[in-house]
């Protein structure tokens, strides 16, 4: 039997058997040896599910992971297995792995400060300080388990660690932690914790990253919801999934739900939209409304490229009522990306950091890191060709500045006009500002 | 009704309009000003590009011939008029040549005009595919000088030749 | 809470092949053709020959202006299925767009052959019969588009559109309420009043429909455009400029025409009487007729430059 014709036969046998645990291992691992990894993936994922192979699923999954790039729940998973079982030398070493992949430092020695899935047992109150973990005591359905899978991020990172972006900060802090951390004074005015904030502003400025940091303020839950995987099961499973993830956030609160390129997902619900996506919308906007306040301590922040295609319905009080622009970043923040990049080239402290930021204004996050490879790779090569590492230098910048372009003045352009035409509500006030302020308006 | 016997269905586009293949296009309308200050040959030629760079040269030929040969027809009306044919010449009054300027200018406008009309439809479908007219500015200028160089040189040659029969 | 679920769409959306070509749907819909491409080029590879993706790739590559990409996806999806009708009528738009208005043609009346009761590729050979200056037979086929598709707010406003360059305003203006009233949040449907205000001789009113167009769709450049001409026609130095030009663009030979009858006026007065000084004034009304015509466009730059248009 030929390996494809055997692969498929197990395909077949698992849909009559989808509880059949080993037999899932199995098929994984012909998978994985064809090669096949994405759908081995998915096997260990659904492997992990099942009681009696968890623990295989889990040694099988967490390299695989690796090996392919997902290292933010490659991370994840191995942290949540170490909580439990400290002393796995293997998976410790698999966690080095990660780390290392990540290109941060090995947190392996002890326990994850901030660990996304550290075992909660039952009846243990949460203490003063103590970050908030995703419990992993039994959940009621497979909606709300499969609510659980979305990635964690890093909840290492705090406004603290957002480059620049002043304005935007203070406002997080004002509208968004203050009401958490104080929560009787503002119960005192009748208001209460919660609510929604979308973000929106040029590709690759930080909105996720902000709302990481903002979530790691909190020192929440953060359950950040890829669109591509929420949408693959949206449409493949029903709107229980919808209730599922936010009876899970309700359950584990206080919880940060992040919604990234949000438009993709609560987009207008136009004429042509197919009829169960328009009733996976009402779900959400009726999860988001929380019923009979079930939405306390529920913070959903969202982030969208495009604010003008969310749909008017989920601007509405109680919904993402909040709207902050992030704007590219300044020139302290763009110092401050450089230099920190810079630190990481050979010959990079002798670069002029002045002259590149002078030269880089209005660009993103993205385009900074894209000029610093860009950059790098004159200096590369030399190394490459003479066989001993050559250093960086400022004609290599200005090179690269000259053969790079903004990729945030498209995005301007566009701003622009819904900013002068459709702003009757005053949502894009803050853009005006600055449209006003770098003279593109 | 099947589609055979439904009018709307027929086409009526012509099989060669695919404006992929033109080259930059003059407005039309724009180029009857060089044909009122530069005559019929200032207007044929530009609008004879026009035509070429629609891919069809036949026109374009059509229109530099009837250029010239409308150029020649004017060019000796204007010239009998001034060798004192038509009552020109009134005793030792000077013929009015303005009448003859816009005799001219209004042939050469007025048959643009026609031609114009013809280029309009295909100027659109090719604009509409997001092309920007070129620019007439210095090919207007230089047709109206060279037009109206040739045209006064014609009309002096007919001169003569009417003179030396007189 | 009570939930509705939808288990009979969902049991068939599990499919995969089913769940990608909804979700290429859905991001072509939401504008985000990048996902859509990688939606469907990921259910071709497990139905290469799919042809609700193969809809769906073009879609994705339309959206992004593609149209040479997508014009591949379309005829090798005409050569899975050769009576397959949506492309046929995509390829007519891919090809107009393209400027092969001919070859445009060819597959619209394709698409009409294979399914002679579906509105769409009616109104699309209409965009092309528009595009290609043939506005009568444009009309024609937005109203057998109508006929089929009543609910269709964009035919009544394109319908609009194609009177107002014919030159017959009442109906223009019959039409654009037609489709003000299917789709009062259109931006078509107001820009297309505006258009029938323009050229009616009501500039104030065509901008406030162009503004509210604008309000509607502002990414729209070409409803910029509209507006500030609106604006630029408003404005008190340009006000007789727009009416002269309403009224030059009816004539035959326009400007031409104008100095046609000003030389047989100038040359017939003689004869008929007419005082000199008549004569003289009347010559130089129209020498500044003349001077502010070429001027009254910079001065109305410059003045825009000092009062802005007003949002």
């Amino acid at each position: 039997m030929t390996d494809t014709t055997l692969l498929t036969a197990l395909a077949q046998a698992l849909k009559s058997d989808p509880r059949n645990g080993p037999l899932w291992l199995h098929y994984a691992s012909l998978l994985a040896a064809a090669a096949r990894s994405d759908e081995a993936i998915a096997a260990l994922r659904t492997a992990v599910e099942i009681a009696g192979v968890r623990e295989a699923a889990l040694r099988e999954l967490v390299p695989l992971l690796c090996a392919s790039g997902q290292l933010a729940e490659a991370l994840i998973r191995a942290e949540a297995w170490l909580e439990s079982h400290p002393g796995d030398a293997a998976m410790r070493a698999e966690l080095e792995r990660i780390h290392a992949a990540r290109g941060s430092q090995s947190q392996a020695s002890g326990p994850p400060v901030r660990a996304a899935a550290r075992t909660r047992r039952p009846g243990e109150e949460k203490g003063d300080g103590e970050l908030n973990v995703l419990s992993n005591a039994p959940v009621q359905g497979d909606e709300v388990e499969w609510a659980s899978q979305f990635d964690w991020g890093d909840l290492r990172i705090t406004l603290g660690d957002v480059a620049g972006l002043e304005d935007v900060k203070r406002q997080i802090r004002l509208r968004i932690l203050a009401p958490f951390k104080n929560p009787s004074v503002y119960e005192a005015f009748g208001r209460s914790g919660g609510g929604g904030l979308l973000l929106y502003g040029p590709p690759g400025c930080g909105k996720t990253y902000v709302a990481r940091a903002t979530a790691g303020e909190l020192g929440a839950r953060f359950v950040s919801v890829s669109i591509h995987e929420v949408l693959d099961k949206f449409f493949g499973e029903s709107e229980k999934l919808v209730h599922g993830l936010f009876e899970h956030a309700r359950r584990n609160k206080p919880t940060v739900v992040f919604f990234d390129e949000f438009d993709a997902l609560g987009g207008p619900r136009g004429r042509g939209e197919q009829q169960s996506w328009k009733t996976l919308v009402d779900q959400l906007l009726q999860e988001m409304d929380g019923v009979g306040g079930k939405n306390k301590d529920v913070l959903l922040l969202a982030a969208t490229n495009t604010p003008w295609n969310v749909d008017s319905a989920f601007r509405r009080p109680g919904r993402f009522d909040r709207v902050l622009f992030v704007p590219p970043p300044d020139d302290a923040a763009r110092r401050t990306m450089l230099e920190k990049s810079l630190q990481t080239l050979p010959g990079g402290s002798e670069v002029r950091v002045d002259a590149l930021v002078k030269a880089t204004e209005l660009w993103s996050g993205a385009d900074l890191r894209a000029l610093v490879e860009r950059a790098s790779e004159g200096a590369l090569e030399r190394s490459l060709e003479s066989g001993k590492v050559h250093e960086v230098t400022t004609a290599d910048f200005e090179r690269a500045v000259k053969e790079s372009r903004s990729s945030v003045l498209e995005w301007l352009a566009t701003a622009r006009n819904y900013a002068k035409y459709s702003n009757e509500g005053g949502q894009y006030d803050e853009l005006g500002e600055y449209l006003k302020r770098v003279k593109r308006w | 009704m099947n589609a055979r016997d439904d009018d709307l269905l027929q086409p009526t586009l012509a099989a060669d309009l695919d404006v992929r293949a033109y080259g930059r296009l003059f407005r039309p309308q724009s180029v009857l000003w060089p044909s009122f200050f530069g005559g019929p040959l200032a207007g044929a030629t530009l609008f004879g590009i026009n035509y070429a760079r629609m891919g069809r040269r036949d026109l374009a030929l059509r229109c530099w011939i009837g250029g010239v040969l409308l150029a020649l027809v004017l060019a000796t009306a204007v010239a009998w008029y001034l060798s004192g044919g038509w009552g020109a010449t009134v005793g030792s009054q000077r013929p009015e040549t303005r009448w003859m300027r816009y005799v001219v200018s209004g042939t050469s406008v007025a048959i643009g005009w026609f031609i114009a009309k013809n280029q309009a439809p295909r100027y659109t479908a090719w604009e509409g595919a997001g092309n920007a007219p070129a620019n007439l500015w210095l090919p207007g200028i230089l047709a109206v000088i060279a037009g109206a160089i040739l045209f006064i040189g014609a009309t002096f040659g007919a001169l003569s030749t009417f003179r030396a029969y007189d | 809470m009570d939930i509705q679920t939808s288990e009979a769409q969902a049991s068939g959306a599990r499919d995969p092949l089913e769940r990608a070509a909804r979700l290429a749907n859905h991001f072509n819909g939401v504008g985000r053709h990048d996902e859509a491409e990688r939606e469907a080029i990921r259910g071709l590879s497990l139905a290469p020959d799919d042809l609700v993706l193969h809809v769906e790739l073009a879609r994705s590559f339309m959206g992004r202006k593609r149209w040479e990409d997508a014009d591949t996806v379309l005829q090798r999806l005409l050569a899975l299925a050769p009576d397959f009708s949506p492309a046929f009528n995509l390829m007519c738009i891919v090809r107009t767009e393209q400027g092969s208005y001919a070859e445009a043609e060819k597959a619209v009346l394709e698409a009409l052959r294979l399914d002679p009761q579906w509105a769409s590729p009616y109104e699309v050979y209409g965009d092309l019969m528009t595009r290609t200056s043939h506005l009568d037979k444009a009309k024609k086929l937005y109203e057998r588009a109508r006929a089929l598709n009543p609910e269709d707010a964009e035919l009544p406003s394109k319908i609009a559109l194609v009177e107002t360059q014919l030159n017959r305003i009442g109906p223009a203006h019959a039409a654009a309420a037609a489709g003000l009233a299917l789709g009062p949040a259109e931006a078509l449907a107001h820009a297309s009043r505006g258009n029938a205000h323009l050229a009616g001789g009501r500039p104030f009113r065509a901008r406030a429909d162009f503004r509210e167009a604008l309000r509607i769709d502002p990414a729209n450049t070409s409803l910029e455009e509209a507006w500030l001409a609106a604006d630029t026609a408003c404005r008190v130095v340009y006000l007789p400029m727009y009416y002269w030009t309403l009224l030059i663009e009816r004539l035959p030979g326009q400007q031409f025409l104008v100095w046609g009858i000003f030389l047989a006026f100038t040359f017939g007065a003689r004869s008929l009487g007419i005082p000199p000084e008549f004569v003289g004034g009347v010559a130089i009304a129209y020498i500044a007729l003349c001077v502010y015509t070429w001027v009254a466009n910079p001065i109305v730059k410059v003045w825009k430059r000092i009062v802005p248009p007003k949002l």
